[in-house]
């Protein structure tokens, strides 16, 4: 993990006293409301419904030990003992007081953690893939490359103000599970037909009021160019982005708008005019972060575990977890395991002091003191033997963090929604917990298949919606909570943005509208091994549509 | 800001209290109470007015932010919100029912 060195921690905590004064000028009254809010929102503090929200940037979704206990600490002593993970890799604390934020800033900084750039028009945490350095199909770790981007992008002068919020997610795999195509800029980890790193570049994607996939601008991007074209494509938006109407101002509109041959000839423009000077990453430098993320020192293992496959063989319940949660990791003898925070009953990427407690004392013990946060709101510990995956998957259970459901139609993505998100029009975590509910029998879930939906509270699609197998919008129709239902979504490499399939549903009627779709999904599936997405495909709507509106029609 | 529609019959007026967040109501005697039952209920437009620039001058004086008008019922002897949102946050919290997170939050 990336570890600050001086400049970092200076600037830190720096950072953190500027705003405990800001609080202090605030509470005095020097300070009014309007002066005060977009110094919060720097901060990472919004109002919500309820309370004050502090989001906490998690830079691409790396934690441990230390970290996790923090986080622990703080949601015992100034939130409500518990925290939320975010689509962003990020972390929420819904109940906090604004006199306790100064304290909870230098409290983080101790961990090497802060709230910056986690709000505002400027470049936000940058997101990876959450299997990182250990996926058996990664060409090479993305986390040194997001972390150089986070070090040009923080408090990047020149990107500070611009027209509207920017949004950059690295995969180095050939499977994308970070969403890099709905990202304002996506970089895909590629090889050249030298061997040469390099990155295949996207720009425009994005979720929100207008759904984009992002385009396609560079085949490959030579990895020491990686800072001068981030730099050439932001300071075109910068440029260019409208910033007459804030619907309109994200850079998904100007490449929509001005045509991404345009937008490529404007970037290739501006890159050719700083190519070459200091935004060039030497190779000294590259390999100086690269080793901050060096792999942790794996043991030799035989590829099989005698008491890994004794214990599936005797607890079926492990057995049922290891099938769906854990993954083949790149080095013999380890797994990757995830831990789902959508068990029956609990909400979506919640997480209790007491299990983040838990998950730290297991990621010290048996994975190589790493976790990561995933965009699905879910944790995964990256590195573990196999032979201690049944201690780990014991322990998770006394923690109530063992649901053997990742993948599958519970593992629901949802944002805060209306309990909550002062945007919102519906509430999204009680749907989540019914379609939960609904589908809670293990063995049904395991016959349909892996199933992804996600559920948003309002237009903004911070839940992701556009991309869920089964995308579900909350709307305010006459003061009622509606929901509408996409078919089709996918935010892997296979990137598509699902359609509306009709009018929207009730709060009452949209569990059993799942359930029909996913009944209809059922019935005319080839074979247990088409799954959901690939029966859309080949199916289209139409079927789908009949059996839902079948009694209106 | 989701304002009410003027001209419906009855409102209190709601705000964030700055130093915690936490939503409240203003009262008849011009104090901010968490609780809705002790809010001022405005029977007309102009009473509701009247409170809205009475809470803006708790903003001026720091101790509320964002305050604007809301919809009411006369439930019996309660106050409730018109709107799902304003019930949600005169309920003090979130709607969700079970919470098995929390559950471990104790253990
Ligand atoms: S999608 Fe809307 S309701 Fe949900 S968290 Fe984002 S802004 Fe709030």
């Amino acid at each position: 993990m990336y570890r600050y060195d001086e400049f970092d921690r200076r600037f830190v905590s720096q950072r953190v006293e500027q705003f405990r004064d800001q609080v202090g000028r605030r509470l005095s009254g020097e300070l009014t409301e309007d002066e005060f809010k977009p110094l919060r929102l720097m901060n990472g503090l919004y109002l919500q419904l309820h309370a004050y929200m502090l989001r906490i940037a998690i830079p691409y979704g790396g934690l441990d030990g230390a970290k996790l206990r923090k986080l622990a600490h703080i949601a015992k002593r100034y939130d409500r003992g518990f925290g939320h993970f975010t689509t962003r890799q990020n972390l929420q604390f819904h109940w906090i007081e604004l006199k306790d934020v100064p304290e909870i800033l230098g409290e983080l900084a101790q961990v090497e953690m802060h709230a910056i750039q986690t709000s505002g028009n400027c470049i936000r945490n940058v997101s990876a893939d959450h299997f990182s350095g250990a996926a058996v199909d990664e060409i090479t770790d993305p986390r040194p490359y997001a972390e150089i981007l986070r070090q040009w992008s923080s408090l990047h002068p020149e990107f500070t103000y611009l027209p509207r919020k920017f949004k950059i997610a690295v995969s180095g795999a050939a499977h994308d599970r970070a969403a890099i195509q709905v990202h304002d800029i996506g970089l895909q980890i590629v090889r050249d037909g030298a061997g040469r790193l390099g990155f295949t570049v996207y720009v425009g994607g994005g979720l929100g009021r207008t759904p984009f996939i992002g385009k396609l601008v560079r085949e490959f991007l030579p990895e020491s160019e990686l800072l001068s074209y981030c730099e050439a494509i932001v300071r075109v938006y910068n440029q260019f982005g409208r910033r007459d109407n804030k619907f309109k101002a994200r850079i998904k509109i100007l490449v929509h708008e001005a045509g991404v041959d345009e937008i490529r000839r404007r970037i290739e423009e501006e890159y050719a005019a700083i190519q070459g000077h200091a935004l060039t990453l030497p190779r000294a430098e590259l390999d100086r972060i690269a080793a901050y993320f060096a792999p942790p020192a794996h043991e030799t293992m035989p590829p099989l575990s005698e008491a890994y496959e004794q214990a599936q063989a005797i607890d079926p319940r492990f057995a049922a977890w290891a099938e769906r949660n854990v993954a083949p990791h790149r080095v013999s003898g380890y797994g990757i395991a995830t831990i789902t925070l959508k068990g029956v009953g609990e909400v979506p990427g919640d997480i209790s002091a007491a299990q983040m407690e838990a998950v730290a004392d297991i990621a010290e013990r048996y994975a190589c003191d790493e976790v990561r946060v995933s965009h699905e709101q879910n944790l995964v510990l990256p590195h573990v033997k196999l032979d201690d995956l049944p201690l780990v998957y014991a322990a998770l259970e006394r923690a109530g963090l063992a649901s053997p459901h990742a993948g599958l139609i519970t593992d629901i993505i949802a944002c805060p929604g209306l309990d909550y998100c002062a945007l919102a029009n519906a509430r999204s975590i009680p749907v989540a917990q019914r379609i939960a509910q609904r589908f809670g029998d293990l063995d049904r879930q395991r016959e349909i298949g892996d199933l992804k939906i996600k559920i948003s509270g309002c237009i903004n699609a911070c839940g992701h919606h556009h991309v869920g197998h089964i995308g579900i919008l909350g709307v305010d129709r006459k003061g009622e909570e509606f929901y509408q239902i996409t078919l089709g979504g996918s935010g892997d490499e296979h990137c598509s943005i699902g359609d509306i399939v009709g009018k929207g549903f009730s709060s009452a009627e949209v569990v059993d509208a799942v359930e029909t779709i996913v009944d209809t999904y059922l019935r005319l599936r080839e074979s247990p091994r088409e799954n959901f997405l690939q029966a859309v495909r080949r199916l289209g709507e139409t079927p789908f549509r009949a059996a839902l509106y079948a009694e209106v029609a | 800001m989701k304002r009410a529609a003027k001209g419906l019959s009855l409102q209190v007026v709601t705000a964030n209290a700055l130093v915690t967040g936490s939503v409240v109501f203003l009262t008849a005697s011009g104090t901010w109470s968490r609780d809705i039952a002790h809010a001022q209920v405005a029977e007309d437009a102009a009473t509701a007015e009247a409170s809205l620039v009475c809470a803006n001058r708790d903003v001026e004086r720091d101790v509320v932010v964002e305050p604007y008008l809301i919809d009411v019922r006369r439930e019996g002897a309660a106050v409730r919100p018109v709107l799902m949102r304003e019930r949600i946050r005169a309920q003090g919290g979130p709607t969700i029912r079970e919470n098995r997170t929390l559950v471990h939050a104790s253990t």
